[in-house]
């Protein structure tokens, strides 16, 4: 879960503790993913136990997570009403409270993540007209760029993740060429996404708000906007491609390379050609050197002993050890600390010989790069799906290895 | 027909509601739905052609290329419902039936993801 949400579902988890709403009562969770595994984390280091988690896929009932058995909704019926609370953090918030009111449920039902800018589960005359006026705001900010942009086919990068707009660059052109497209602009959220798109050499980039590009998103749809194109694998709601994860075990990169741009298996993907070389290499040892990577906006952390581990591991044997971190990212005791652009941080993992990380979309950026390369996995479902995180982002080419819980 | 109220209600009735507009060009034969484990769930499939469903939870519903106009605006104007799907092969984002194309799925396999 990213940080952005992360910090949604404490805020309404703390609200609902202090309504009084979670003492006394048996707690269920609603849909098994990898945020409601953050929030059983959350309720057990709070004292709670959580009674169930429920879920609809047959596969998962009779299995556990940290001692929390996963369940049929139907389990719920067993219990008085008044003595639980459900509280859901997945996404399909609607359709999960619809299906407990139709089992019978009378008790509480809590949404504690709103996800979705797109969605109002309404079809009043009011929700409607709302979000007719969002469709106009969004149209409005489409003729802003069709005037900045004459005549470009635009590409809408949906959502804020390294990794994503990594894999839309690398196949791009491949898409671009068979629709006989030379000029286009791409639209990115934020500045690292925007750093990512230009590694590829990309002329034309805008950076947008998360708003800015759900609006605009939404008027593309609206439109029906036939120079424009959406690379994603399950963003905005209208895409159902993730879907085939149900049926198929399919790695996030044949996800982009088969689905999103419908190309052919054998495909390879094209690299960054704008990379650049950090200016202060020399105070990396040559290939005597770790560059370890422990933060990820959207990616579970694995516990710090872990890191300690591995830093004692290599400094006993003579390397230097870096933390790659931004901000206030914390630099790990023992090494020293690396700010980098994205850019530039392949020629540090080459320089340095060895490069360790929380399996992110940082990894995608120096997935190329000529080095020992080590993803390391928490032992974590992707999504709502029954496939493990490490089956769905595994690296060719690199250690990939999943850290129990 | 209000396509407002129409989709309101029907949106409550069926677990699914299945929107095939002229757009769709994806697999339709019978044997993609053979053998579908769709349990207790209840689709409903509206389309402007006909098709003979022998899936018995499958309902279905011809609309109007008008009516079908209207949901199809109602539909791109915000996510009303996460029950209500649309397959209009628009080209402006992928599909879940591209993988059927690419030889990653089957048709049955992608309808049984898509329905499930």
């Amino acid at each position: 879960m990213d940080k952005f949400h992360y910090g949604e579902m404490l805020e309404n988890l703390n609200r609902i503790e202090r309504d009084g709403l979670l003492q006394g009562r048996a707690v269920y969770l609603f849909g098994h993913c990898n945020a409601t595994e953050e929030l059983v984390d959350l309720l057990l280091e709070r004292g709670y136990r959580v009674s169930g988690i429920l879920d609809n896929n047959c596969s998962k009932h009779g299995t556990l997570y940290r001692g929390v058995v996963i369940l049929p909704p139907s389990e719920l019926i067993r219990e008085a009403p008044s003595d639980t609370i459900v509280c859901i953090v997945a996404r399909a918030y609607e359709v999960m409270a619809k299906q407990l009111r139709k089992l019978g449920y009378t008790g509480r039902v809590e949404k504690l993540v709103d996800y979705n800018s797109y969605a109002e589960y309404s079809l009043s005359e009011e929700s409607v007209a709302g979000r007719q006026q969002r469709v106009e705001r969004g149209i409005g900010q489409l003729r802003l760029m069709q005037a900045k942009y004459p005549e470009a086919y635009r590409v809408y990068c949906p959502f804020s993740a390294l990794g994503d707009v990594y894999y839309a660059m690398a196949y791009l052109p491949y898409f671009l060429e068979r629709k006989g497209i030379h000029n286009y602009v791409v639209f990115v959220i934020g500045r690292a996404c925007g750093n990512v798109a230009a590694m590829f050499g990309t002329e034309h980039i805008e950076v947008l708000s998360q708003r800015e590009m759900d609006e605009q998103i939404q008027a593309v749809l609206y439109t029906k906007d036939a120079d424009a194109y959406i690379p994603h694998q399950d963003r905005p709601y209208v895409v159902n491609l993730y879907k085939a994860l149900y049926s198929k075990l399919i790695p996030l990169e044949t996800i982009y390379k088969c689905g999103v741009y419908g190309l052919d298996m054998a495909c390879k993907p094209h690299r960054p050609s704008s990379l650049e070389t950090y200016e202060g290499l020399e105070a990396i040892p040559e290939g005597r050197a770790v560059i370890l990577s422990p933060y990820a906006k959207s990616v579970a952390n694995i516990p710090r002993e872990y890191w300690q581990e591995i830093i004692s591991h290599y400094t006993e044997r003579g390397y230097q050890i870096f933390t790659n971190a931004v901000g206030e990212e914390e630099t790990l005791p023992g090494t020293l600390r690396l700010e980098v652009r994205l850019s530039q941080l392949q020629s540090v993992a080459e320089r340095a010989g060895t490069f360790i990380g929380l399996r992110s979309g940082l990894c995608d950026v120096i997935k190329a790069a000529d080095c020992k390369k080590i993803a390391l996995y928490p032992d974590r479902f992707y999504s709502d799906t029954k496939w493990k995180m490490a089956e769905i982002y595994h690296l060719e080419g690199w250690e990939n290895i999943v850290i129990p819980q | 027909m209000d396509s407002r109220a129409y989709i309101e209600k029907v949106i409550q009735e069926f677990d699914i509601v299945l929107f095939l507009p002229d757009g769709f060009k994806g697999p339709m034969e019978q044997s993609a739905f053979d053998n579908l484990a769709l349990e207790d769930r209840k689709i409903l499939v509206l389309s402007t052609q006909q098709y003979d469903f022998t899936e018995g939870c499958i309902s279905h519903r011809v609309v109007s290329e008008e009516e079908a106009g209207q949901i199809s605006r109602l539909y791109y104007t915000y996510e009303f419902t996460d029950n209500f799907i649309m397959l209009d092969g628009s080209g402006i984002y992928a599909s879940i039936f591209d993988f059927v194309t690419s030889g990653i799925l089957s048709a049955g396999e992608a309808w049984q993801a898509l329905l499930m």
